[in-house]
């Protein structure tokens, strides 16, 4: 349902943008008969009422099927497919390294006196959303290529003349399934600095929820329960931590989906290739079915990251399990 | 980590910092130690196009030039110095930041009164409120950025269309913490006490629901002028902000990548240290600001 609405919006979004997907096909310095114009546009399909073209377009997408790109002539879904993975991967990663790190940060502050170490800690979740990812990159690519020499150039995910294996199109992940670690080695050393960036930059925003939450649960009745009846430390650590998360539980999740867009510019920064350069490609050469089916698989992904996001809170927090009373 | 600081010997009692009191904070930043640097860039916003050395966007010496005496961040692959277009661009990226700030919280907290007061209208009033009310759900699916990209293709490159593409990235979030705010005080006794005083509904609207309800947003602004700025430099990186020669620091960045390959940093290194520096100056602001308005409320 959300999926079809999204769709729509999608569809008119696209329909907004300046410019004739036809005419920027077709070679037509030697003028052009309306009737090869027509054709050329029942290739596309692109003929009919816009309405017509909307229907198209919703059988299409409930079949996976979201019609041909006009620049390559290949199926937008297949495009998409062969870039996505690559993209996921590298969120994911960035993502699970940034949550790791914060719950690292969360358990200083919950053992650390340190004044001086819970300042730094604490002032760095007030970073969040100020930093320019690809601002770090290029510090980090200044710093560490070209005066140290310790990451290699960042044109690409492995040195020139190594292939990549295929197997279900996560590139890491292939490399492991396949037992390729040549290209797994070089990989890891090609993704350690964008890695390191999406950490780095992403991590404020995770950690700022987790420790507004961390703050309200630290002194809560439960805690204070918990130290009643006589609780480990650890165990009241991790009943805090449990309670807490919620809202970066959902951060994750809101982050997941805007990076899965957003990560083109340290995608384009480092050559990663992904699916977010095939939407700024498909934007120039104003590829309507690309970039329409583009945003119908962000959104799709989104709302998957979403649905997870739900079921890992439902997981920490029984409270927020359907039938489970709702009266808090 | 086992270093004695002055706050340690000042707390010696080992507490359960579970339950403890929040620790006692370091010494606070003076308040002009905070705004300082942000001053600063503004005043180079202002006054920065008069001191450049150089024309930012004519080419004025042999291409490629290391930082030195002449240059003194270098000149970028064309020829053009690198020091005038950082400075220059200052100018740019404030004006652009400063448009979409203001637009974007006055049009937020506007549609945000309106939203959230006809919501549970009847009629068409309420149809529309809810409609736009899902139009700002849908809109957290879509990644800003690539909005961005397809608006600002849309109109084409100029400062006024990536303000507007700007607009449009950063206005939901100011709408939905306003309805939220407006949906707090909706039904609060002193709103039906204006009613009855014979204000009309415009009138109780402004004068009551607007200055109960706008905080959020006005303090989300100086978030929003930092996330316009990076956001902008994005566009321009990815190649559809405001092209050369044009000093745009995205842009700028973008031309610069393919030199650090061949080892000429200067013209990439630049313009990301001035955009970093700029929105941690923001950042920075931003904090002090809400601790000073929440401070006073209380």
């Amino acid at each position: 349902m959300h999926l079809a609405v999204f769709a729509t919006a999608a569809f008119f979004l696209v329909r907004v943008v300046p410019g004739d997907p036809v005419l920027a096909t077709v070679d037509a310095t030697q003028g052009l008969t309306q009737e090869q114009y027509d054709a050329a546009a029942a290739a596309l399909g692109l003929d009919g009422s816009i309405w017509s073209q909307l229907g198209n377009f919703w059988v299409g997408v409930l079949q996976g099927d979201l019609g041909s790109s006009s620049v390559t002539g290949r199926p937008v879904a297949s495009e998409i497919w062969s870039r996505l993975p690559s993209t996921l991967e590298l969120v994911a990663l960035g993502l699970g390294g940034a949550i790791l790190l914060s719950l690292i940060l969360a358990v200083v502050v919950l053992t650390s006196r340190n004044a001086v170490v819970l300042r730094v800690v604490r002032q760095y979740a007030k970073m969040a959303g100020a930093i320019p990812d690809f601002c770090v990159g290029v510090l980090g690519i200044v710093l560490l290529y070209t005066m140290l020499h310790i990451v290699p150039a960042p044109l690409g995910r492995v040195d020139p003349g190594t292939s990549l294996p295929l197997v279900t199109g996560f590139p890491v992940l292939d490399s492991l399934l396949t037992v390729r670690f040549d290209a797994l080695t070089q990989q890891v050393a090609h993704l350690a600095l964008p890695w390191l960036v999406l950490v780095l930059t992403y991590t404020p925003t995770i950690w700022r929820q987790l420790l507004l939450g961390l703050d309200e649960q630290a002194a809560a009745a439960p805690t204070l329960f918990r130290i009643a009846s006589g609780a480990t430390r650890p165990a009241i650590y991790a009943s805090i931590l449990r309670r807490a998360c919620a809202g970066a539980v959902v951060m994750v999740g809101a982050l997941f989906g805007g990076l899965v867009g957003g990560v083109v510019v340290l995608e384009q920064l480092f050559s990663l290739g992904g699916v977010g350069q095939f939407a700024i490609d498909s934007v120039d050469s104003v590829d309507f079915l690309a970039l329409q089916g583009f945003l119908v698989a962000i959104a799709a992904v989104c709302l998957i990251a979403f649905l997870v996001v739900d079921l890992v809170n439902m997981l920490l927090d029984p409270r927020r399990r359907p039938g489970a009373g709702g009266n808090s | 980590m086992n270093v004695t600081t002055p706050a340690d010997t000042q707390n010696p009692t080992p507490v359960a910092s579970a339950t403890a009191p929040p620790v006692k904070r370091a010494r606070r930043t003076p308040a002009w130690l905070v705004f300082a640097p942000f001053g600063i860039i503004v005043l180079i916003g202002i006054a920065g196009p008069f001191l450049v050395p150089f024309d930012p966007e004519r080419v004025v010496d042999s291409a490629s030039i290391a930082p030195g005496a002449a240059h003194w961040f270098g000149t970028d692959a064309t020829g053009m110095d690198v020091f005038s277009r950082v400075v220059a661009a200052t100018r740019v990226n404030l004006i652009m930041a400063l448009s979409v700030t203001l637009s974007t919280t006055v049009v937020g907290i506007l549609l945000g009164l309106i939203v959230g007061m006809s919501e549970s209208a009847g009629g068409l009033q309420g149809f529309l409120g809810r409609g736009v009310n899902r139009v700002i759900d849908l809109s957290d699916a879509i990644p800003a950025l690539v909005v961005g990209v397809v608006v600002a293709g849309l109109f084409g490159p100029s400062v006024l269309s990536l303000s507007v593409a700007l607009s449009v990235i950063l206005l939901p979030n100011q709408i939905r913490l306003t309805r939220a705010e407006v949906l707090r005080v909706r039904n609060d006794a002193y709103l039906d006490a204006a009613r009855m005083a014979g204000s009309s509904e415009v009138q109780v609207v402004l004068r009551h629901v607007l200055p109960n309800s706008c905080r959020p947003a006005l303090e989300n602004s100086s978030h929003v002028f930092g996330v316009s700025i990076i956001v902008a430099a994005s566009l321009g990186f990815l190649g559809v902000g405001l092209a050369p020669p044009t000093a745009e620091w995205g842009s700028m960045i973008s031309a610069g990548v393919s030199d650090i390959m061949l080892g000429r940093w200067w013209s990439a290194l630049f313009p990301a240290a001035a955009l970093t520096l700029t929105v941690a100056s923001v950042a920075s602001c931003s904090g002090a600001l809400t601790r000073f308005t929440r401070g006073r409320s209380r």
